[in-house]
């Protein structure tokens, strides 16, 4: 699903400062993934290029088989649109939308029209047990709330791979376990799953822990299979 | 392009206080502009029709009034009344290339009388047109005409307050006769005055043989009518070939100022306009600059606007927004914002500046109404406060315009940030 070769990446802030070192990946159809490292390590440059929300220097990235070679903004945004959903850890909800409208962002882009988009927005926030939420506005939701609200919206355009940015930093214990139990179903169905976190407890609960150190892939753990 | 629109309203409902302060001040701006703009029209429509001898710039009159001479002339005294002749009409017209018409004017004073009632009178011998020069307003019947001028009839035209007095308020005096002096006339028309005291027109060829005419006591005003005087240097050279014309004719010295009283309407009307010019410039100044407040205001806002949004920005950039959907975005709302609202102050303002005008007109300020919308005597302060709906329209289209510069600027470079970059804004 995703191969990536050789990646550099180097941001010129006043000196400039050479993140990525040459990162060799592949993860496949289906697999859930942990990617850990210290802070500024680069593990969240390599889950911003995996996204798309930023460009490589170097190197090569296939996602889905298809060559991402820096495309322009619009290519990019069509992209991110039909290949990638995202989780935040601060959720990223469009606070003056409510919950069905955030859902069913993604297909505004989409061009599906409002009455469509909702409908399948509504469908996705049953399955995640908010269908009685579905007009409450994000300041209204509990953190867990939020998050299945975010987790709904990086679904509902069907996309290739789910990547989560510490999805569950903001949330207590309790609500993390239903988070994780909730992104493993997703896992479940097939979806490909790529978290970044610094919590080990976390990061045990996935197939793989790529451990990154200094913008090189330092090990990789397998923890089950 | 619909699904744009509603995602625009549901941005403006869930932003009404940006929402309404944008508005408001693109609302203000606009009906600032139209309540200044209307009152500069409302008072320079005024001045225009108090100026109501003044009609075209190439069709202004010269007034010349006998007067006493102040100095003493080739054995003449001083204080000596002068009067012209009904001669004069060729001579200034023979004379002066850029005269092309003279009326006479003659002033008598007699009594009026009707049935047992009587009121002293002053009479005017004129001739016909002068009701146009004077601007007076005939309510009923005419004015002379040239065959009563030719055939020296006896017919007169009253003012109200003649009319008032000599006839009940149910008679119509028009072919009735009355007596003035000895005489018997008979009434053409009426017009309407605000004078106390009666005036009588009759045509001036009956008033020199009804009141005996010396031969150098025929007229007391001649009314010049130009041709191409069009400056105030034009006007003054005329005048000055009537003063030398008429000194030399009449014996006094030329550079007797007062003998004769001379008033050029284009003087006034160059005058007059030049002040008036100076208003209209300052009330578009005051406009333009409550414009340009209303611009900065909703430049402001859509500056605000743009960076309290960013970090929406990345989240839609993240779900697959591209950036000319998020300008897009940003300007049809502060277009659809500008044009709403500053449609709203037009409303508003052509709305005030209307009700005012027909209150004037209706005359429902009873004691306010002699100040504002004067009568024939009193000038207007204020008339027709309305405005070209074309100038509120470009105004409000400044606005949009304005606004969506205000707002494309911010909004392309919110655009353009990294979305990963424009997400932890304001984090």
């Amino acid at each position: 699903m995703i191969h990536i070769e050789n990646i550099h990446k180097t941001y010129n802030n006043g000196s400039p400062l050479h993140v990525l070192k040459g990162v060799d990946l592949t993860i496949e159809k289906g697999e859930m993934v942990s990617i850990m490292g210290a802070s500024g390590s680069g593990k969240s440059t390599l889950l911003n290029i995996l996204g798309i929300l930023d460009n490589y220097d170097e190197g090569k990235y296939y996602l889905g088989g298809k060559l991402i070679d820096n495309p322009s903004e619009r290519l990019a945004a069509e992209y991110r649109n039909r290949m990638i959903g995202f989780i935040f850890q601060s959720f990223n909800l469009i606070n003056y939308k409510n919950a069905v409208e955030n859902v069913a962002l993604p297909l505004y882009y989409q061009g599906i029209s409002r009455k469509k988009r909702n409908a399948i927005a509504l469908e996705y926030l049953d399955i995640l047990g908010l269908k009685d939420w579905a007009n409450h506005m994000p300041n209204e939701l509990s953190g867990g709330q939020k998050q299945r609200v975010a987790i709904a919206r990086s679904l509902i355009a069907k996309p290739q791979i789910i990547l989560g940015d510490e999805p569950t930093g903001a949330l207590d214990s309790l609500t993390t376990a239903e988070v994780m139990n909730l992104l493993r179903e997703v896992n479940g169905t097939g979806m490909t799953m790529i978290l970044v976190t610094h919590e080990r407890e976390i990061a045990e609960q996935t197939d793989r822990i790529i451990n990154i150190k200094d913008g090189l892939i330092s090990t990789i753990e397998i923890m089950k299979g | 392009m619909i699904e744009l629109m509603k995602e625009i309203v549901i941005s403006m409902r869930h932003n009404k206080l940006r929402t309404i302060l944008t508005g408001f001040s693109v609302a203000w701006g606009i009906f600032m502009l139209i309540i200044l703009l209307g009152s500069g029209n409302g008072i320079k429509n005024a001045a225009t029709e108090n100026m109501s001898r003044f009609r075209s710039l190439d069709q202004t009159n010269i007034i010349v009034y006998a007067n006493r001479t102040q100095k003493a002339y080739k054995g003449y005294a001083k204080n000596r009344q002068l009067y012209f002749e009904y001669a004069d009409v060729e001579y200034l017209k023979t004379n002066i290339e850029n005269i092309s018409g003279v009326q006479t004017i003659r002033y008598t004073s007699s009594s009026a009388s009707r049935n047992n009632k009587s009121v002293g009178a002053r009479i005017l011998g004129a001739t016909s047109g002068y009701n146009q020069i004077e601007n007076l307003k005939i309510t009923k019947g005419r004015y002379l005409n040239e065959t009563d001028i030719k055939k020296r009839r006896k017919v007169v035209i009253i003012n109200k307050y003649a009319a008032d007095i000599l006839f009940d308020k149910n008679e119509d005096p028009i072919n009735q006769p009355i007596t003035i002096g000895s005489a018997n006339y008979s009434v053409i028309g009426v017009y309407e005055s605000t004078d106390n005291y009666s005036y009588l027109h009759i045509p001036i060829t009956t008033s020199l043989i009804m009141y005996k005419a010396k031969l150098n006591r025929e007229v007391n005003q001649l009314i010049a009518q130009t041709v191409g005087v069009t400056t105030i240097e034009d006007s003054k050279r005329v005048e000055e070939q009537i003063r030398k014309l008429l000194a030399t004719k009449y014996n006094f010295d030329r550079t007797d100022k007062g003998a004769v009283y001379i008033r050029s309407e284009i003087e006034e009307a160059i005058e007059t306009n030049l002040v008036f010019g100076g208003i209209s410039s300052f009330i578009w100044l005051i406009g333009l600059g409550t414009l340009l407040a209303g611009v900065v205001g909703v430049s402001n806002i859509m500056q605000v606007t743009v960076r309290e949004r960013t970090n929406e920005f990345g989240i839609r950039k993240s779900m697959g927004a591209t950036p000319g959907s998020l300008v897009r975005l940003i300007l049809i709302e502060s277009v659809v914002l500008t044009m709403s609202f500053g449609y709203i102050g037009l409303i508003c303002g052509t709305f005030v500046m209307e009700a005012f005008s027909y209150i004037l007109d209706s005359g429902m300020l009873s004691t306010g109404q002699q100040i504002f919308s004067g009568s024939n005597e009193e000038p207007a302060v204020f008339k027709d406060p309305t405005i070209d709906l074309g100038i509120a329209f470009s105004a409000t289209l400044v606005l949009i315009i304005a606004g969506t510069i205000a707002g494309y600027i911010p909004a392309r470079k919110a655009a353009k940030l990294k979305t990963i970059d424009a997400m932890r804004y304001n984090k």
